[in-house]
């Protein structure tokens, strides 16, 4: 077994080494840090972080072993406590900065508070390790010290197998919720994809729920089925949502919006007409529908970025969300949605659809969007169109 | 074992899916040049399986958008004699394993009726059955996912206790067996070095999910010291099992021949035990020649480290690693400590003090050519890996 032991650093302000400024250094990993936490350019930021941590880990060890720098060692115990708090707690640790390791001289009030208040919320505040860093902590800011978490490891001479009781727990393995009926390969895209998310919603009773998998389905399927399960009357729930690159994405709402077309008063119906519009840029030919849509509702540029699907779903879900808004606001649109078979960015731009459209169900509708489904006729190579159900 | 008709019509399926595969995907540019496109999903895409010139799996699939599952056209196989048993069907279930967990469906895999006439090829029957699994719709051609679980599993050959690991985390919702399998045969991490994870950590599925962010440095640093320690010894083991093969007086890559070992690893004092069934050279020792003979087991204690870290293992705590290395030689083993190429930035009084130090108690020391920041590199690219990879 690995076992991990902490060793607190107070830097004092003036702590040099190597001709490098280790508080500077130190402001220079926490800005990083700051820049991952808004998640800006995040994949850079990541690789900058990485190399600044190890540079300035490395820059205090050796400051430790030259001396004359204070510090206090925790037990492993203390890493296994701070470890044990992630699980169920995560999200609580992670805004106490729990396990930031580094904190410059002006956050080490702040860091302090916040430590002592997790601490004390989970009734910790009498464990020795925890008291001790408390100490070291109350010394730094007295001294005006930045202060550094190292990490050692140790090679435990204990095994850390657990006694499990293996026949009960392969029984409990074995009986995980997972489909053992033969499925039909002959059915269509609409009702195999209406099949898989009924399964996914008996599932959701179960202990393992399953995500509905969106990669490589027909976006027209997807956005019939959608449809079909967001008007379809019962107790809302949320369908969990993944694709075949392993991300996941928002859960998506079903069971929640009634078909409200016939509150649509008849002055607006013959007032508005349908605006065409794209579903992304560059996805329609100059000749054909590139001419027939007005606007494209999102960029090309922007969705086809190659990064990972539910991130792209994410972005679509956004962007779509907040022009939603903003046209409630302005007044009465009806537009066609001409759809490419972009899977992430459909199911993001209709889950907007529906959360906006939930905010808004017992006032008259804002907008409608019938969704129009292109596709090449296979003798003549025509492109034609054929609407979907609306949204609204 | 399939007819000669069968094979015979499967080759001809096999033969009409590559012409529609190079003609839908082997596209000319506008220079008119030839250039591949790549296949979607559920587009079919033959493969082929071969060492050298020997064929072992010949398929054809595309994940089946409508029931969610993989469906397979092609399913030749053969169990050459030269291999082990049923390596065919190990080659044939690893790959439509792996292909279904990718494609991110259900896991099930269905064969068509260009498939020995619509049912789960004889060839995985056989193996199944070797494997004590039972499959129950042979004849309607289906594996289904809670079968697919369970051969997944039993094909990756995870030892006893991190099996009950893996299942534990399974049933604790932490992770799922089909991922960590995936992980393990699409080479992200060894098996050996999977195993090490597994039995050295109290939360495995930090690395295995990818779950630990940079940001969160004392938990991600943790995770890197113990992944560090696991391709180290992971590299070990690649480089034992790599064989030189003389052909005409030249030195040649083997890709299939590897020196046969066995490597068992023991979580105390993180240490990897190897027998060998072929003498066999040790390694990375320097300015010393030392062999592994079949009666003999060697316990490696994996060290890695930076400068400052092998000073703090080999010098200032050495009576620890003596202490572990006490209890192999004590079982009549050869016992070795591994470290990492940083070991050269340390001052020569110190290299040479630690070298006597570990000699005069009988333990040799093993210098790997990777340095600390290639091994983190190493890792850092594993589990950015992992995030790409279905939950």
């Amino acid at each position: 077994m690995m076992k991990t032991t902490t060793i607190l650093v107070g830097v004092p302000q003036d702590a040099m080494i190597n001709g490098v400024d280790i508080n500077k250094l130190i402001h220079r990993t926490e800005r990083s840090e700051l820049v991952m936490q808004k998640g800006i350019c995040s994949e850079d930021e990541n690789r900058r972080f990485l190399i600044t941590s190890d540079r300035l880990e490395y820059l205090v060890k050796m400051l430790v072993s030259g001396g004359g720098v204070e510090t206090c060692s925790l037990s492993t115990g203390y890493f296994d406590l701070i470890e044990k708090l992630e699980t169920g707690n995560s999200d609580k640790c992670k805004i106490a900065k729990l396990y930031s390791n580094i904190c410059s001289a002006k956050m080490v009030g702040m860091r302090l508070a916040e430590f002592e208040r997790l601490m004390s919320s989970f009734g910790l505040e009498a464990d020795s390790d925890i008291k001790n860093k408390t100490a070291f902590y109350k010394k730094g800011l007295e001294n005006g010290w930045s202060i550094v978490e190292l990490q050692e490891v140790k090679f435990d001479d204990r095994s850390g197998e657990e006694a499990v009781e293996e026949t009960a727990l392969k029984q409990k393995f074995l009986s995980l919720g997972v489909s053992d009926e033969v499925v039909s390969t002959t059915e269509s895209a609409t009702s195999g994809l209406r099949k898989q998310i009924r399964l996914v919603i008996s599932s959701l009773k179960t202990d393992s729920p399953k995500p509905v998998n969106f990669s490589d389905q027909s976006h027209i399927a997807m956005t019939t089925v959608l449809n079909e399960f967001v008007y379809t009357k019962g107790s809302k729930i949320f369908l969990p949502v993944t694709y075949g690159d392993g991300s996941k994405a928002r859960p998506f709402p079903i069971f929640c919006l009634q078909n409200r077309e016939s509150a649509i008063p008849h002055s607006l119906l013959n007032k508005e007409k349908f605006i065409p519009i794209a579903m992304m840029s560059s996805r329609h030919d100059n000749e054909g529908l590139g001419k027939k849509t007005r606007m494209a509702w999102f960029l090309n540029i922007e969705m086809s970025s190659g990064r990972p699907a539910g991130e792209i779903d994410e972005l679509a879900y956004l962007q779509s969300k907040e022009l939603l808004s903003k046209m409630r606001k302005e007044g009465f649109y009806r537009f066609e949605f001409y759809q490419t078979g972009f899977q992430p960015v459909v199911v993001g731009f209709f889950r907007a659809v529906v959360e906006d459209l939930m905010t808004g169900q017992y006032s008259q509708p804002r907008y409608q969007i019938v969704p129009m489904f292109s596709y090449k006729e296979r003798d003549t190579g025509a492109e034609i169109c054929t609407p979907g159900r609306s949204w609204c | 074992m399939p007819t000669e008709k069968q094979i015979n019509d499967g080759l001809e399926v096999l033969k009409q899916h590559v012409i529609k595969f190079e003609e839908k995907f082997y596209r000319l540019n506008k220079d008119g040049e030839k250039v591949f496109v790549q296949p979607k999903n559920h587009d079919w895409r033959p493969y082929r399986w071969c060492s050298r010139d020997i064929v072992f799996a010949l398929n054809v699939v595309k994940h089946c958008t409508r029931s969610n599952l993989l469906e397979a056209d092609v399913c030749l196989m053969a169990s050459p004699e030269q291999y082990i048993d049923n390596s065919g069907a190990m080659v044939t279930l690893g790959f439509l394993l792996s292909e279904a967990f990718k494609c991110g469906g259900s896991m099930g895999i269905a064969f068509t009726k260009n498939v020995e006439g619509g049912r789960v090829p004889e060839y995985i029957c056989d193996y199944v059955i070797d494997e004590d699994i039972k499959l129950n719709h042979v004849f309607e051609g289906q594996i289904t996912p809670y079968e697919a679980r369970q051969l997944y599993f039993s094909l990756v050959g995870f030892s006893e206790s991190v099996k009950k690991n893996i299942m534990k985390l399974s049933v604790d919702k932490k992770t799922s067996p089909e991922r960590i399998c995936f992980l393990v045969m699409g080479g992200v991490w060894s098996l050996a070095e999977a195993e090490s994870i597994f039995l050295s950590s109290k939360y495995p599925e930090r690395i295995f999910t990818s779950a630990t962010l940079p940001g969160e440095r004392q938990l991600y640093l943790a995770d890197l010291y113990l992944a560090r320690q696991a391709v180290l010894g992971g590299t070990l083991d690649r480089k034992l099992s790599h064989v030189d093969l003389i052909e005409n007086g030249e030195i040649v890559v083997s890709e299939d021949i590897e020196t046969p070992f066995k490597v068992e690893f023991v979580a105390k004092g993180f240490v990897k035990v190897y027998r060998t069934e072929v003498k066999i050279l040790i390694p990375w020792l320097p300015q010393k020649k030392m062999s592994l003979t079949p009666d003999q087991k060697m316990a490696v204690l994996i060290r890695a480290g930076n400068e400052m870290e092998i000073r703090k293992y080999l010098l200032d705590e050495v009576e620890e690693v003596l202490k572990v290395a006490n209890r192999f030689k004590n079982e009549g083993k050869l016992v070795f400590v591994l470290t990492t190429r940083d070991f050269d930035d340390l001052e020569d009084a110190i290299k040479k003090q630690i070298i006597t130090t570990l000699e005069s108690n009988d333990v040799n020391l093993m210098i790997a050519p990777d340095t600390t920041s290639s091994l983190d590199r190493e890792v850092v690219r594993r589990l950015e890996t992992g995030k790409t990879v279905r939950q």
